[in-house]
């Protein structure tokens, strides 16, 4: 287990300055310690003479009230790789009752999603056994909580049939796509998975888009389950590279994100390793991209000033930080002149997939920090590029009552074109 | 005074009592694992964690320690850099974070009421928004608490126009042992009736009450301000340029210091770079009226010039002066990368003097082989000596004690003080009798035996011996 102590040494890095608590976004709502990641650094430290503790509820409690956002790492004086340290420790401990639910029931879910027929036979049936409130569903925190275990008012759409199920490809002469969906778009955001396709078709240079890819798999990295995490990679790995792809397109922040954590799972696996690798190069946020190549002139609508309407910007964790941090995509914003976007959202959503799970209540804290200042503004969209966020936007608007509609830059692009009016998208409240 | 030696352990009915006041007591080893440490990184488990949320709760607390005598500690945001929150003879640590409410802003006086919980950094943003002006900023202004600033006297980069803590504190709500609420001071500018206990518990490091609420003096905002980074060949031509600019009837917001083994720690974005064969740093900012300011920038920039400054650099934008502070607030912690410990210092020197003690340092540096790192406040004198050892060699422990003990030597020789700005708490505790002398060590203690005749609040701190 040498890896594990190499964690453990670089939390005995942490010199306790407290720096972290100055953006962690869970300690400043609950102003307790043993949330920040000092403490957390601390409780590893003391974990490592005191093996014991591992089974205690408030230490695995703690242990797993981190979003694994970020914020800290990055900001941390003395470099010590949080997130790593606390997804280490997390392999260590075991989860309880509800956790393993949600865990064992993505992976039920990954499993039987590999075809799009076995997905919509067992759709139907696990809509029989939850119930009505068949409840929210994605990659990247798939969860089936019981209606009594639930406090959520946001039920996204599932769709009968996975975006890739009926998506077709010609093949050009141009560098080649793969658009990794991600089971966001894939299962409930199509219009996301719809608008980056068609863009790319209009600039005939259309995406591959494999039928039988499979979650990411950060959901179970980040709790903890790194072997199931790996083996999804592989999957998908060999799935990527049958296409030999110039370019791998992600719409998902964390899925990108997670295809760059792919390399550090399968370390142990130089093959799998260095292909990882190769993998995690041709990655690219799919909004990015469609701006650096021009390619989305022909969404644009024809006047500069045709579109009015105050955007909050939510800029996702998995963009801020880390190999997959992008700049805020404002040039997206320049061909409008009355597109008014808000931008001073820079703090984590509270979602942290299994996090939104286990602390509901908290995560919606969190969530809530930001909704004075959404509120002094007349917001008439709210636009991110992760599933996470999405959801967890979704969520919390209702929560608090306001009916915003929340979307990926590129479906809400892709609904401003000459041909397509906004009316389309859901939610929308139009203005004259 | 008494002395509690011995841990005392909270019993059951005690533990019950304090969760009757506070509905909430942390024991479990994970909890107090988190509430054990500050920044000094130093251990000291305590027995049990309270989250007052008023003036009442903390009052019954300290009447209930007092009356069952267990030792409490006071705590902010555990950010002290000289162990004054640490449970050094186990007890009750008392975390006033949850009491961070911004009473009031009185606009027309020029008066805020804050509770001791609320975070300098959050405090600066709320009455900038205002048009006003809480000069202290200690490095850790993004984190580190009101109260916890005022129990310390934190000072900061801008002490050398704008005075430290205490400069600001005009009144204080402090809850002392026992259990009585006492008010100390005045809502105005002027005030003469009483003993200034106000004052005095002004970096009382939480030995003699609890702070429950603090009446702070507010100043207009300047008008605008304008960084500079300036730097030099050597450590001697910064610290001449900073007595010339001073003489010269300058009085800057700041000028801070860096020698080379601090601009090291800078990062490598920093605006303007960082010019290969620089040896010493300074970054200076002014404040006020525009027109004044360009004035004042010109003046200085041309002295810089005369101290043969390798490159001088206005910031061009809010933006990059940001990066710069923040960039200056980070070297502290990323010191680290030196050695795994460090051992910091702030010593203050009458400005004048700070290239003796330059020269000090040299010598110092040359005789023992140390990683010494000076940067600090040059503009008050300030100054944060650190050297970075791993104190598992115990040759090389020994040889960085000898070096602090002349370092303290040498600097009260200069007619300097051991600390500006971190307090003493346990870190400097043996070197108190240094700079005190015994009559007035026996009257402090006096002092506190006043307050605190159990000697409940905070045992441990300040006072040479009290902890083994």
């Amino acid at each position: 287990m040498t890896h594990n102590n190499q964690e453990i040494s670089y939390a005995g890095k942490c010199i306790r300055c407290g720096l972290c608590m100055s953006v962690c976004p869970v300690y400043q709502v609950s102003l307790d310690e043993t949330d920040v990641a000092r403490g957390k650094m601390a409780l590893l430290e003391w974990e490592q003479s005191h093996t014991d503790i591992k089974k205690s509820t408030r230490f695995k409690q703690a242990i797993s009230r981190c979003l694994l956002c970020g914020a800290c790492t990055n900001i941390c004086p003395n470099q010590v790789p949080i997130n790593d340290c606390i997804q280490t420790v997390r392999q260590k401990i075991s989860l309880n009752v509800k956790e393993k639910l949600v865990i064992s029931s993505m992976y039920t879910f990954s499993n039987l999603s590999r075809s799009g027929y076995i997905f919509r036979k067992s759709g139907s049936i696990l809509q029989k056994c939850v119930g009505k409130k068949f409840p929210e569903l994605s990659g990247l925190h798939l969860r089936f909580p019981m209606a009594s275990l639930s406090a959520r008012k946001y039920i996204p759409k599932i769709n009968a049939e996975p975006f890739t199920s009926h998506y077709t490809f010609t093949p050009t002469s141009s560098k080649k796509i793969l658009y990794f969906t991600g089971c966001g778009a894939n299962y409930m955001f199509h219009q996301t998975a719809l608008a980056l396709t068609e863009i790319l078709k209009q600039n005939n240079h259309p995406a591959f888009v494999p039928e039988n890819q499979m979650c990411c798999g950060l959901p179970f990295y980040a709790a903890g389950d790194n072997q199931k995490a790996a083996s999804l990679a592989k999957k998908n790995i060999d799935i990527i590279e049958k296409f030999s792809p110039d370019i791998v397109l992600t719409t998902c922040a964390s899925c990108g994100a997670q295809i760059h954590q792919w390399k550090q799972l399968l370390k142990n696996d130089s093959d799998y390793e260095k292909r990882a690798r190769k993998i995690a190069n041709l990655q690219k946020d799919a909004t990015t991209f469609l701006l650096e190549n021009n390619y989305i002139k022909n969404n644009l609508p024809d006047r500069r000033d045709a579109i009015i309407e105050t955007i909050w910007y939510h800029h996702p964790c998995h963009m801020r930080w880390g190999e997959t941090r992008l700049p805020v995509p404002k040039e997206l914003f320049s061909f409008f002149d009355k597109v008014n976007v808000i931008y001073s959202d820079n703090q984590c959503c509270g979602n942290g997939g299994k996090f939104q799970i286990s602390h509901f209540d908290l995560s919606m804290k969190i969530f809530e920090t930001r909704m004075d200042l959404f509120r002094q503004h007349k917001i008439d969209r709210v636009l991110t590029s992760c599933t996470g966020c999405h959801l967890q936007f979704s969520e919390g608007l209702l929560q608090n009552k306001l009916p915003v509609s929340v979307m990926h830059p590129l479906e809400w692009l892709y609904l401003l074109s000459p041909e397509r009016a906004l009316q389309k998208s859901p939610g929308q409240r139009p203005k004259k | 005074m008494k002395k509690i030696n011995k841990p005392i352990s909270l019993d059951k009915s005690i533990l019950s009592e304090l969760k009757a006041i506070t509905g909430k007591v942390l024991t479990s080893e994970t909890d107090k694992q988190c509430y054990a440490y500050d920044a000094t990184n130093m251990q000291y488990l305590p027995d049990a964690i309270v989250f007052p949320e008023n003036e009442d709760q903390v009052s019954q607390i300290l009447k209930l320690a007092n009356d069952a005598e267990f030792p409490v500690v006071p705590r902010g945001a555990g950010s002290g850099l000289t162990g004054g929150a640490l449970a050094v003879k186990g007890g009750l640590v008392v975390v006033m974070t949850r009491m961070n409410q911004i009473i009031d802003i009185d606009m027309d006086n020029l008066v805020a009421d804050v509770q001791p919980g609320v975070v300098t950094g959050i405090f600066h943003q709320r009455v900038q928004h205002l048009g006003l002006f809480y000069p202290p900023d200690p490095s850790s202004s993004a984190y580190s608490t009101l109260g916890g600033n005022v129990a310390e006297c934190a000072g900061g980069p801008s002490a050398v126009k704008y005075g430290v803590t205490r400069d600001y504190v005009l009144g204080l709500n402090v809850v002392i042992p026992g259990g009585a609420i006492i008010q100390t001071g005045v809502r105005t500018a002027k005030g003469v009736v009483g003993y200034d206990l106000t004052r005095l518990i002004t970096g009382s490091e939480g030995t003699l009450g609890i702070i429950t609420q603090i009446t702070l003096r507010l100043l207009p905002k300047p008008k605008s301000s304008q960084t500079l980074t300036v730097f030099y060949p050597s450590m001697k031509c910064a610290a001449e340029n900073v007595s010339e600019i001073i003489r010269k009837g300058l009085i800057p917001k700041t000028i801070e210091y860096l020698d080379h083994a601090a601009i090291a720690c800078m990062p490598a974005d920093l605006p303007g770079g960082i010019p290969d064969d620089a040896k010493a740093m300074l970054i200076i900012e002014i404040d006020g009226i525009p027109e004044q300011i360009d004035t004042e920038c010109s003046q200085i920039m041309d002295l810089a010039h005369q101290n043969k400054a390798i490159s001088i650099r206005k910031a061009k934008t809010p933006t990059e002066s940001n990066a710069i502070w923040k960039a200056r607030k980070a070297i502290s912690p990323a010191l680290y990368k030196y050695a795994p410990d460090k051992i910091n210092e702030d010593i203050v020197v009458p400005r004048s003097l700070i290239p003796d003690f330059v020269d000090k340092v040299d010598e110092l540096r040359h005789a023992t082989g140390l990683t010494m790192i000076t940067f600090g406040h040059a503009g008050d004198g300030n100054i944060h000596f650190t050297v970075m050892l791993d104190k598992n060699n115990a040759d090389i422990k020994k040889k960085a004690d000898l070096v602090i003990e002349s370092i303290f030597d040498y600097t009260l020789s200069l007619g300097g003080t051991l600390s500006g700005e971190h307090g003493i708490g346990i870190s400097k505790a043996a070197y108190l009798e240094k700079e005190i002398d015994s009559q007035t060590l026996a009257l402090m203690r006096q002092i506190k035996n006043a307050f605190d005749p159990k000697g409940i609040l905070n045992p441990g701190k300040i006072f040479p011996g009290d902890i083994s």
